[in-house]
C-alpha cells in the first residue's frame, strides 16, 4: 500500500507520514503540485492526499487535471477550508472525500480505508480495530488473531462499519449496502441484524462496540 | 417639492419686486423731467426791465398753482450769488450744483417734514443768470405710486395667483418627471448588502445633473467592495493559518506514547478547532451571500449535522436522537448556514447534557428543527441572553460564547427565528423556526 502526500506544510506532512505509518500505510510526500504530479506518474500510488492551498498552483487544479488525464487514483482532500461550497467543488471535480483541518489521525487512516475499497480501488487492506482485525480480500475475521465464523450479513455490516469506524454509518447506508438496492427490506431489519451483531461480537470476546444513534445510524468504536 | 414652491415663490417675489422698483424710478424720472419743465416755465416769465430790476410776470393760474396753502409745489429764484429774489412763500432747499456744460440739475433732499424733490433750471437773460428752483413734496408722489401700484393689483395682481398655481403644477410635474428614474435607483439601492454587493446603479434614464452622482456612487460601491473581498480572502487565509498548525498539534498528540496525557490534550485540540470554526464562520457569516431561493431538505440538513456529531456524543459519553416526519419538509435557504446552525445547537445540547444523557433532535412540518439537551434547562430571565455574543453561562468552562450569537444570526438572515423552552422532559429546547415554503401548484389546462 503506498499512498501519495501532497501537502506544502513540512511539519503536518511529516506528522501525517509517522502518523499513517502507525495503521500500516507507507506515505510518500511533496510539497508542490509539480513535484507531487510528477511522482504520480512515475509510481503507481493507491490513494492520494491533496491539500487544497499549495504554493504553485490550487489543489482543485491539480485535481482536474488528474482527472482530465483519466487517472482512477481514488483522492481525498486535505484542507482548512469549511465551506459546503468548497466541499462540493471538490467532490464535482473527482476528489472521493473531503477531510477539514484539523483532524484525528485515525479518522484518515478510516477515510482512507474507506478509499480503498471503492470499486475500481485496490483492495487487500487488513483492518484492525480493537482486537478485532478484517482481511478485506479474503474476508476472515481475526479476534486475537484466531480466525473466527461469522455469518455473511453479520459481516457486510461489520466490514463497512469497520471501515468507517469511528464515524457514523447512516442507517440507509447500510441497508443498502447489505441488502442491496432491489431487496425489499422490513422496517426493523437492519435493527435486527445490528442487535445480532453485537451479540455475536460480545460472545466471541471482541473488543469493539456499536453504538446507536435512533434516527442517524451506527458507530463502531475500539 | 416644498423646495420647488419655495423657489417658485421666491422668484415670483423678486420678479414682483424688480417690477415695482422699475415702476416707481420711471415714475420719478417723470416726476423729475415734469419739475424741469416747470422751472423752465417759470423762469420764462422772468424780465428785467429798464432800471435794471428784475420783474416775474406769473400769470395768476401759475401763480395760484404755486402759492395756494394746499399745494404741494414751490418755487424760487435765485440770482449768481443765490440770493433769493423771487418765490412762492415756502422754504426751499439749498441750491444744488448744476454742471458748467447742463442748464438743470434735479435733486432730493430730507426736508424738515417732508421729503422733497426738486429741479434747478438755470438761465441766462441778458448778462445776467438766474437759477429756479422747482420743489414738491414727495409724500404726494408716493401716494401717486401707491395708487398705481394699488391699481396694478386691483386691475392684473390677481392673474397672479392662477399664475403661480399653473406655475406651480407645471414645475412639480416636470420635477417629478425628471426625477423618475431615481426611484428606479432606489428600488436597486434596497438590494445592496454585503451578501450582493456586486449590484451597481443603472445609468439607463438617469438626468444628466445626477450622473455625477450616481457615477460617485457606483465607485464607493467598488471601493466597499473590494473590502468585502479582501475580508472573505482574509476568512480564508485566517482559516488555513490557524488550521494548518492545528492539524499539526493534533497530529503529533496522535503519536504520544502517553495515552491519557493524549487523550486531554486532544480535547483541547478539538475545542479549538471549534472555536476556531465559529470565529470563521462569524466572520464569513457577516459577507455571506445567502441565496433564498435555494430550496433545501430540512431533515438531510439535520442528519449530515447529527452524523457529523455523533462521534463527538459518542466519545463524551453521550448520545444522539433524530425524529423525522413521514414526509419529506423543505425549507428556504443555504445548507451549509441551516448546518451551522443545528451543529452549533447539537454541541451546545451534548455540553449540557450530563453523562449518559440523550440530545434529541426533531424535525416538525411546521417547519422547525427542535433540539432538546437532558440538561439542567434554562432559567426564564437568561433566555434572551444566551443569543448574545460572548455571553457565556455561570457553569460554561469552555467555548467562545459564540454558538447561540452565530444561530441567532444565521435565523434572522433566513428570516426564521430561533427560540428557547423547556423541553417536555425537562431541559432546554432550542427550536429553529422557518418560514414556510409556498408549493405553486400549477393549474393544468383541460
Amino acid at each position: 500500500m503506498r499512498i501519495l502526500l501532497i501537502e506544502d506544510h513540512q511539519r503536518l506532512a511529516q506528522s501525517i507520514v509517522e502518523g499513517l505509518a502507525g495503521f500500516g500505510l507507507g506515505v510518500d510526500f511533496f510539497g508542490t503540485a509539480e513535484e507531487g504530479l510528477a511522482a504520480e506518474d512515475s509510481i503507481s500510488y493507491d490513494a492520494l492526499i491533496l491539500d487544497l492551498a499549495l504554493p504553485d498552483r490550487d489543489g482543485l487544479e491539480v485535481l482536474s487535471q488528474l482527472r482530465k488525464r483519466e487517472k482512477r487514483i481514488p483522492v481525498l482532500i486535505l484542507t482548512a477550508r469549511d465551506g459546503i461550497d468548497e466541499r462540493v467543488e471538490g467532490l464535482d471535480r473527482g476528489a472521493d472525500d473531503y477531510l477539514l483541518k484539523p483532524f484525528a489521525m485515525k479518522e484518515l487512516a478510516a477515510r482512507l480505508r474507506a478509499l480503498l475499497r471503492r470499486p475500481g480501488g485496490p483492495l487487500g487492506a487488513t483492518i484492525t480495530i480493537g482486537n478485532v482485525s478484517l482481511n478485506t480480500t479474503t474476508r476472515q475475521i481475526k479476534i486475537d488473531g484466531q480466525v473466527v465464523a461469522i455469518s455473511r450479513r453479520e459481516l457486510d455490516a461489520l466490514e463497512l462499519l469497520m471501515r468507517r469506524a469511528d464515524q457514523v454509518v447512516p442507517k440507509r447506508l447500510l441497508e443498502d449496502s447489505v441488502y442491496g438496492l432491489s431487496d425489499e427490506v422490513a422496517p426493523n431489519t437492519i435493527e435486527a441484524l445490528v442487535s445480532r451483531l453485537r451479540r455475536r461480537l460480545e460472545i466471541i470476546e471482541a473488543r469493539v462496540s456499536i453504538h446507536t444513534l435512533r434516527g442517524v445510524g451506527y458507530l463502531l468504536t475500539d | 417639492m416644498v423646495s420647488v414652491t419655495i423657489t417658485t415663490f421666491v422668484a415670483t417675489g423678486v420678479a414682483l419686486g424688480w417690477l415695482y422698483l422699475k415702476q416707481s424710478r420711471v415714475e420719478s424720472y417723470l416726476h423729475e423731467r415734469a419739475l424741469v419743465r416747470q422751472a423752465q416755465e417759470i423762469s420764462n416769465f422772468i424780465s428785467i426791465n429798464d432800471n435794471g430790476s428784475i420783474d416775474l410776470g406769473l400769470p395768476p393760474q401759475i401763480s395760484e398753482a404755486y402759492n395756494s396753502p394746499e399745494s404741494r409745489y414751490r418755487y424760487a429764484i435765485r440770482d449768481e450769488v443765490g440770493r433769493i429774489i423771487a418765490t412762492s412763500g415756502r422754504h426751499v432747499g439749498p441750491l444744488p450744483q448744476i454742471m458748467q456744460n447742463e442748464n438743470y440739475h434735479t435733486y432730493k433732499y430730507q426736508g424738515t417734514r417732508n421729503s422733497m424733490i426738486g429741479a434747478a433750471y438755470r438761465k441766462k437773460i441778458g448778462q445776467r443768470t438766474f437759477t429756479t428752483q422747482v420743489e414738491q413734496d414727495m409724500s404726494e408722489l408716493r401716494s401717486l405710486s401707491a395708487a398705481v401700484f394699488n391699481e396694478f393689483i386691483t386691475d392684473g395682481g390677481w392673474l397672479g395667483i392662477p399664475f403661480l398655481a399653473v406655475l406651480l403644477g407645471i414645475s412639480a410635474f416636470t420635477v417629478k418627471r425628471s426625477l423618475a428614474p431615481l426611484d428606479e435607483l432606489a428600488v436597486v439601492a434596497t438590494k445592496i448588502d454585503p451578501g450582493n454587493s456586486e449590484v451597481r446603479l443603472p445609468y439607463v434614464g438617469v438626468p444628466r445633473e445626477i450622473m455625477p452622482l450616481v457615477n460617485s456612487i457606483n465607485s464607493a460601491l467598488d471601493r466597499l467592495d473590494d473590502g468585502l473581498r479582501r475580508q472573505r480572502e482574509f476568512s480564508a487565509n485566517a482559516a488555513h493559518q490557524l488550521r494548518t498548525p492545528l492539524a499539526v498539534l493534533s497530529a503529533n498528540i496522535d503519536m504520544m506514547g502517553d495515552k491519557n496525557v493524549a487523550a486531554k490534550l486532544r480535547y483541547d485540540v478539538e475545542l479549538m478547532s471549534r472555536i476556531v470554526t465559529q470565529l470563521l464562520l462569524v466572520a464569513r457569516l457577516e459577507t455571506l451571500n445567502i441565496r433564498l431561493d435555494e430550496k433545501i431538505e430540512l431533515c438531510s440538513a439535520a442528519c449530515r449535522a447529527a452524523e457529523d456529531l455523533g462521534p463527538l456524543a459518542i466519545s463524551m459519553g453521550k448520545t444522539l436522537e433524530v425524529d423525522e416526519p413521514p414526509r419529506s419538509v423543505f425549507v428556504h435557504g443555504n445548507e451549509h448556514v441551516i448546518n451551522a446552525a443545528v451543529s452549533n445547537l447539537i454541541e451546545n445540547a451534548l455540553t449540557h447534557s450530563p453523562i449518559g444523557g440523550t440530545v434529541r433532535i426533531r424535525i416538525t412540518e411546521t417547519p422547525s428543527i427542535e433540539v432538546r439537551d437532558s440538561g439542567p434547562g434554562i432559567p426564564l430571565e437568561k433566555r434572551e441572553k444566551v443569543f448574545e455574543r460572548f455571553w457565556r453561562g455561570e457553569n460554561s468552562k469552555e467555548g467562545a460564547g459564540l454558538g447561540l450569537a452565530i444561530v441567532r444570526r444565521i435565523m434572522d438572515a433566513l428570516n426564521g427565528s430561533v427560540t428557547v423552552s423547556d423541553a417536555p422532559e425537562g431541559g432546554a429546547q432550542f427550536s429553529l423556526l422557518f418560514p414556510t415554503v409556498q408549493i405553486k401548484e400549477k393549474t393544468i389546462q383541460a
